[in-house]
This record gives structure tokens, sequence and C-alpha cells, in this order.
């Protein structure tokens, strides 16, 4: 085994999660989470992670692959925090049907299940764990804790992949103050996990919306006193669209981190038209290299930088390769796509120029009309122009004749008939793009067009078959 | 020759004039040439046809055709080379899954 493919060993300047919750617990009664129920400081959180750990300790639960199934609130960050100090490695699920929670825990090789009982309190469920996945192995063989996220699948099944925690330790103390910070992002997301550490590590304030949605975040960004939003684009077109932002008191926002997915620039000029002054910034991360530590390079927010010289990005063949201390150990099953020298190749097609980058979309995504490639982002763009229209995800379709096809899904603000919505596209395009990019197949969506996490559904036909003459 | 697939084939040809830069002449009937050495329309604007008459058969008679998949038939056959031979085409598949359907 080559070692210069694994740029992450065990290091001992590594910050240990004893000394991170010292320093949690050395901001005494400032605000460390707050939610519909009140307010937890850090003194409060870190009394909690201690009394989980000594029952984790009693129970002998350590050191050991663990499924924590919960959501967002003061409690299960608390018992991430323990079980990370009990060394053990944690696989994050939000809560599902029972088949489905065993089959993850059976993928990460998870000796007990943490779970809350009816009365709310957690509750640990030991299961046979058969032999562990070699990436859980390295870390539990390091004695540190590590981390499981299992990726959404969108280009394909789920894949868990393997994190050590000290390398995020060491990323989040370095981080720029976030102040109160809302947490929209799920639990069980690479990008839900950063967000703590993020609010956590920087003495921030992470604020848990009671529900994720567009009014919610708006509501909360006035109550709480926000000041960063770590959200996708699609919920800031949703937040923008149904008005969820108008009459809220947007004052304490300075700056909104997006990142997940390709942005276009009519999204990021109507949002930073409605909240002037906020600082628009992307941000590139995934579930097999964490969230970089991002810089804006241009004004239309679309190109990016990374200052830090811990992480190398390089465009090879047009796709982004990352390397850095927050890079995978591994996944639960399958090769990782490592170059022998240690890069990431993400699958996402990007530019460089000057050392800044921008993702233009997967590469997984394009389409191949005719052997002529075609990008959804930029289809997706024009079709935006359109008037009444909400969302719109473009995409291929197979076409015995062409190899694919283009096709878009609308989400439209009012009723109108499919040959209608053509007609006025076909106007609209003619010249505008060439034949190739001209969606050939159309339909019409009454339910949105993105996945609970608030990514794009890139694949809609295959989430929700509809036959396009059916559909109004 | 069905008057209703003709109807349907006619009003799916039209669709496209839209992005044409000129309307795709069917005055010489079932002969007007569409897809081939001297046909009016490109590969995109016929796919885009094929499309638009399935999604009508599939309201009208709630079945499913593939007009654009042709391996079944024979190498010298050109199912899109006129208005005609469209027509046939789609009569054909029409009728061959209707007689699926009743077996």
């Amino acid at each position: 085994v080559n070692a210069a493919r694994f740029p992450n060993p065990p290091h001992e300047t590594a910050l240990s999660v004893d000394a991170f919750l010292a320093q949690l617990d050395a901001r005494g009664e400032q605000a460390a989470i707050a939610n519909r129920d009140g307010v937890c400081t850090y003194a409060a959180l870190v009394a909690r992670v201690r009394g989980h750990a000594q029952r984790l300790a009693d129970a002998s639960l350590q050191r050991a692959s663990v499924l924590l199934v919960d959501d967002y609130n003061v409690d299960s960050i608390a018992m991430l925090l323990a079980l990370w100090l009990t060394g053990n490695v944690v696989a994050l699920s939000v809560p599902k049907p029972d088949p489905q929670l065993d089959a993850l825990a059976a993928s990460a090789g998870c000796s007990a299940r943490v779970q809350r009982d009816d009365q709310g309190a957690y509750a640990f469920t030991w299961r046979a764990a058969g032999i562990a996945p070699a990436a859980v192995a390295r870390v539990l063989a390091t004695r540190e804790p590590g981390f499981i996220v299992f990726s959404s699948g969108s280009t394909g099944p789920a894949k868990g992949v393997v994190h050590r925690v000290a390398p995020f330790l060491d990323r989040y103390a370095h981080a720029e103050p976030c102040g109160a910070l809302l947490a929209f992002l799920l639990f069980d997301h690479i990008g839900g996990l950063v967000t703590v550490l993020h609010a956590l590590s920087t003495g921030g304030t992470l604020v848990i919306p009671g529900e994720r949605t567009p009014h919610e975040v708006g509501r909360c960004i006035g109550a709480h006193r926000v000041e960063t939003l770590h959200v996708s684009p699609t919920l800031l077109n949703l937040a923008l669209s149904s008005g969820a932002l108008r009459d809220r008191d947007l004052g304490s926002l300075r700056r909104v981190y997006y990142g997940t997915e390709p942005t276009s620039p009519q999204l990021l000029a109507r949002v930073s038209a409605a909240l002037p002054g906020v600082e628009m910034r992307q941000l590139y991360g995934m579930s097999e290299i964490g969230v970089l530590p991002c810089h804006g390079a241009t004004d239309d927010g679309l190109w990016i930088r990374v200052d830090d010289p811990r992480y190398q990005l390089r465009v090879v063949d047009g796709i982004l390769q990352v390397r850095g201390p927050t890079n995978l150990v591994g996944y639960l099953a399958g090769e990782m796509p490592l170059t022998d020298d240690g890069y990431f190749i993400t699958a996402d097609l990007a530019d460089e120029r000057d050392g800044h980058f921008r993702v233009t979309g997967r590469a997984a995504d394009i389409i191949n009309v005719g052997g002529k490639k075609v990008f959804p982002a930029t289809v997706e763009a024009a079709l935006k122009e359109l008037a009444d229209v909400l969302d719109v995800v473009v995409y291929g379709t197979p076409n015995p004749l062409l190899g694919q096809i283009v096709a878009a899904r609308f989400l439209l603000a009012a009723p109108e008939s499919l040959d209608s919505l053509r007609q006025r596209m076909y106007a609209h395009l003619k010249g505008v793009l060439s034949p190739e990019q001209i969606p050939r197949t159309v339909s019409i969506s009454d339910t949105p067009l993105h996945t609970s996490r608030f990514k794009k559904m890139r694949h809609p036909d295959a989430a929700a078959p509809v036959a396009p003459s059916s559909t109004h | 020759m069905q008057a209703n697939t003709i109807g349907i084939v006619e009003a799916a040809l039209r669709r496209q004039d839209a992005l044409l830069p000129e309307p795709i002449d069917l005055s010489r009937g079932a002969d007007s040439p569409l897809y081939g050495p001297d046909g009016q329309v490109d590969s995109l604007t016929l796919v885009t046809a094929l499309v638009d008459i399935e999604e009508q058969l599939h309201a009208q008679f709630g079945c499913t055709l593939h007009l654009a998949d042709v391996s079944d038939l024979p190498a010298d056959a050109t199912p899109f080379a006129s208005f005609g031979a469209l027509c046939a085409h789609v009569d054909a598949r029409l009728a061959a899954v209707q007689a699926a359907a009743t077996l």
C-alpha cells in the first residue's frame, strides 16, 4: 500500500475531544444551543456530555462502532460528543424505520445502537457486530474517535463514509467566528455535522429551527438574531419564491454560506438583492472531504479559493481533485477514488483560473445528446427566466436515436397546460440555447423538485414516475 | 392509415414549427419528406415530434409506445422518411400494442 494515498494519518498535535470539551467548558454561561425550548449554556452542555459519557463507560460502550439515531437537539449533540469522548466511531442517522437502521448498523459493523426510548431517555441496544469494515477498524486501531456519514446517494446508492474526528476539531478550531448560526442541514449530513462543530468551536450559538421550512428559517433569523445561515441554494430559492423572508427582521444576518449544488447567477443576484449588505459565500464540500475553508473570489460568488495551505485543489481532465486533512479514511464498502498522490477525485466538474475554482456540475449529470455534451445547470438557468417557474430540474433521459435527450420537469406558480408551457418555453429558448440543449420532453410536477435535504432531485423520473401528459 | 393517427402526427409536427426557421411543409400530404436525404427536419426535431406523439397516444389510449426504437425493423426500413411513412409506423406500433393488450 502506498502511504501517500492516505494523507490524513493520526497526528500528535490534533485537538483531542477532551481538550475540545475543556474549551467549551471555559465558555461557562454563554449560550451554546438555542431552540424553541430555550437556551443551553456551554457549561450545561458539557455537563450533559460528561453525564452521558459516564453512562457509556458504565455500560462499557467504548472504542466501538455505534449507531446514533436522533435529530438535532441539545441531547443528541451531547450524546455525540460523549460517544466521541469514550473513543467510539459513531455512525449517524436520523430516525428511520427499523429495517433501514438495522441495515445501516450492519454495514458499519456496529455493536450497539443508541436511540431514545418512548420516555425520551437514551437506550443502548447491543447487537452482534460481525467484522468491522476495514476503514472503521483502521480508526478504532488508533484508539481515536471517528464518525460515519451516509452520502445522500443522489448520484447512486448511499455510501458510508468514515472519518476521524480529530482533523475536524482542528479544522474548526481555526474557523472564523460565526455568531448565532442556524443549523438547517440535517444531523446525519456532513454539512449538519460541521455546522455544529463550527458554532461550538468558535464560541457561537447553534440555533436549531423547530422545523425545516423556509418560513421557520425566516422566523428564527429574527427570533434568535441569527448572524450566519448555512443553507442549500434550493432552500434559498424556495425562501425567496415563497416570501418566507418578507416582512422578517433580518437585520442580524451577516453572511450566508451556501453550497452542495451548482448555483445560478440569477439566483444569487435575487438573494443578494433581497439581503443587501449580507455576504454571500459559496462553500464547497462533500461527505468525503468535509467542507473546505472557502473564500469568495469574485463578486458573482461563483468562483472560490481555498487559502488554507493544508488543502490542495486541482482540476484534472475537467474534474476537481482535493487533498486535505479532512479527507475520508475510507468507505464502508468499495474502493476510494484516490489518485496515487492522495487526491480525492470528486466527480465534480470544475474550471480553474489562477488558483480559483468554479464548480459547474456533477460529471454524472452531463447529458450526452448525439455526442454533444449538455450541462443541466446551463439549461436550468435559461428556463428559470420563464415567468411562473418556481423551480425546474433538467436531466437526461434515454433515447434510442440520440443516446440521450434533455428532459425538464417544472414546478410552476400557477396551473398551466403542458402544451402552453411547452410553446412559451420554445419561444423563449429559440436562439438562446443550441438545439441539443433545448428540452425535448417536458413535464409539470405538483410536488417540490428537491429532496428532504433540500438538494435538487436530479433524477425526478426515478423518484416519482409520472406520465408526462397526465400531470396537468 | 387511421384518421386519428394522422391528426396526432400532424399536430405534433406543427408544434415543432416554433423552434424551426421555416414551418414544416406538409403540402404534399403523405409524400411530404420528413427525415432523410431530402428531409425537412433534423434528428432532434424528429425525436421531439416522436416524444410528442407518444405522449398524445398515452393520453388518448393509455398505451406506451417507443417510436424511436426501430431495432426490430428491417435494415432498409425508413419509417421517418415521409409524413406517410411516419403515420404508418405509428399505426403499426399502436396496432401491435393494442393486439398484445387483448391477448
